[in-house]
């Protein structure tokens, strides 16, 4: 795959094509052009806004959107993307919108794949947190939300089963498991217990590499 | 000053996020409910039923509400920003630095190491929440009960669950309950 084109020469681009060719459709613009920004606001709005749950529920709408229609990245590469966004911390659908914006527009288009992909929530909860602080006194809206709380609490539990799941059953992972409950039961940050789970998979697998080296050589 | 604190430790959130939807969910509570006192656990366990069924991320959503919460819109903007810099940080440098695709053995191997914490921690907010909401005195156990019983049986018979639509059963049922008269509270 070519390695994506960073953006020197966006700003003689950016005001060329705009005014004269925006009523009939541009023959060949260049890649990085402002109907790329502007598509990709576009995009990754509709996908802040119509994606229920977070990361993995948006792989699918991603696919659609940006493999499929838009045709703006391979098969291959979205997966090269989702590698990368699962095993570098952080909000996959925002490592998403950040890598696939910086593979159409450099910087400046990463920006804008960020920015769009998170306001459609951020809106959303703006005006649904005015609305929880006025009405939350009100006895049905109480009601309801002692009924959402306990569904809440079950996607929690779904969310624990899910994530078991996926781990390999080991008696390491056990082990690492009942020390961490133990450990919240005392307060200790997550922070630091997180760390030295990371750190323990590291250590791990350096012992698993020479263990591989050593019984290759005799 | 309370921007920079909800920016810092949202930042701090972002940063220590691996994997998707709840897994950040452990976090949070410790920090914003357990720390902070930003928002109370009745409060956090509303944020997580509104923020499961509405559109965007997880952390995205909480952030903004959060930050709602403690310092208005200015607040929730602090936090989402700081929710989202460290990935928008490292998936920009990776882009920009590793033209050929990083060998992420290493990265791989550190995550496999993180998750069985990551499913301790959910473990116990999970069971930490469950004895917030069942045993406060003034709660009827009963209605929550039958609640429960209902939602489990809706979740059981559903394979393919669809998370707004199991949060707006939840809602519809406590207010069948009021209305027939026995409330959960």
């Amino acid at each position: 795959m070519p390695p994506p084109e960073p953006s020197t020469d966006e700003s003689p681009r950016l005001d060329q094509p705009q005014q004269p060719r925006r009523s009939s459709p541009p023959p060949t613009l260049p890649p990085t052009s402002v109907k790329i920004y502007r598509e990709l606001a576009l995009t990754f709005l509709k996908l802040g806004a119509t994606t229920f749950g977070g990361g993995y529920a948006m792989l699918a709408l991603i696919h659609a959107e940006v493999v499929t229609r838009r045709k703006w990245l391979t098969d291959q590469e979205l997966m090269d993307i989702i590698v990368i966004a699962e095993s570098t911390p952080g909000v996959i659908a925002i490592n998403l919108a950040t890598f696939t914006g910086y593979r159409m527009g450099g910087i400046l288009g990463s920006t804008i794949a960020t920015a769009c992909v998170t306001l459609p929530s951020f809106v959303a909860i703006v005006g649904l947190s005015f609305g929880y602080v006025a009405f939350r006194s009100n006895a049905w809206v109480a009601a309801a939300l002692a009924g959402i709380r306990i569904a809440a609490w079950l996607l929690i539990g779904r969310a624990f089963l899910k994530f078991a799941k996926k781990l390999e059953p080991s008696l390491w992972n056990l082990l690492i498991a009942l020390i961490t409950i133990s450990a919240l039961f005392c307060n200790i940050s997550i922070i630091i217990l997180l760390l030295i789970g990371l750190t323990t998979g590291i250590w791990r697998y350096n012992y698993y590499l020479r263990h591989r080296e050593s019984e290759a050589q005799p | 000053m309370i921007y920079l604190l909800l920016f810092w430790t949202f930042f701090k959130i972002g940063l220590f996020t691996f994997g998707g939807g709840l897994a950040m969910l452990p976090l949070i509570q410790q920090t914003v409910v357990t720390d902070q006192a930003w928002i109370s656990n009745t409060e956090f366990m509303d944020f997580i039923g509104i923020a499961e069924s509405t559109p965007g991320p997880f952390a995205v959503n909480i952030a903004t509400f959060a930050g709602m919460r403690v310092a208005g819109i200015a607040g929730a903007a602090s936090a989402v920003f700081g929710v989202i810099l460290p990935s928008f940080i490292i998936i920009l440098l990776i882009a920009i630095f590793c033209k050929t695709l990083m060998n992420s053995h290493w990265s791989q191997a550190a995550l496999r190491g993180a998750a069985p914490v990551i499913v301790g921690a959910i473990g116990v907010a999970f069971l930490s929440l469950g004895f917030k909401l069942f045993f406060p005195i003034d709660t009827n156990t009963l209605s929550q009960g039958i609640l429960l019983a209902t939602l489990l049986v809706v979740y059981v018979s559903f394979k393919r669950l669809d998370v707004c639509f199991f949060v707006l059963i939840g809602a519809c049922l406590g207010l069948l309950l009021y209305a027939l008269g026995i409330p959960i509270q």
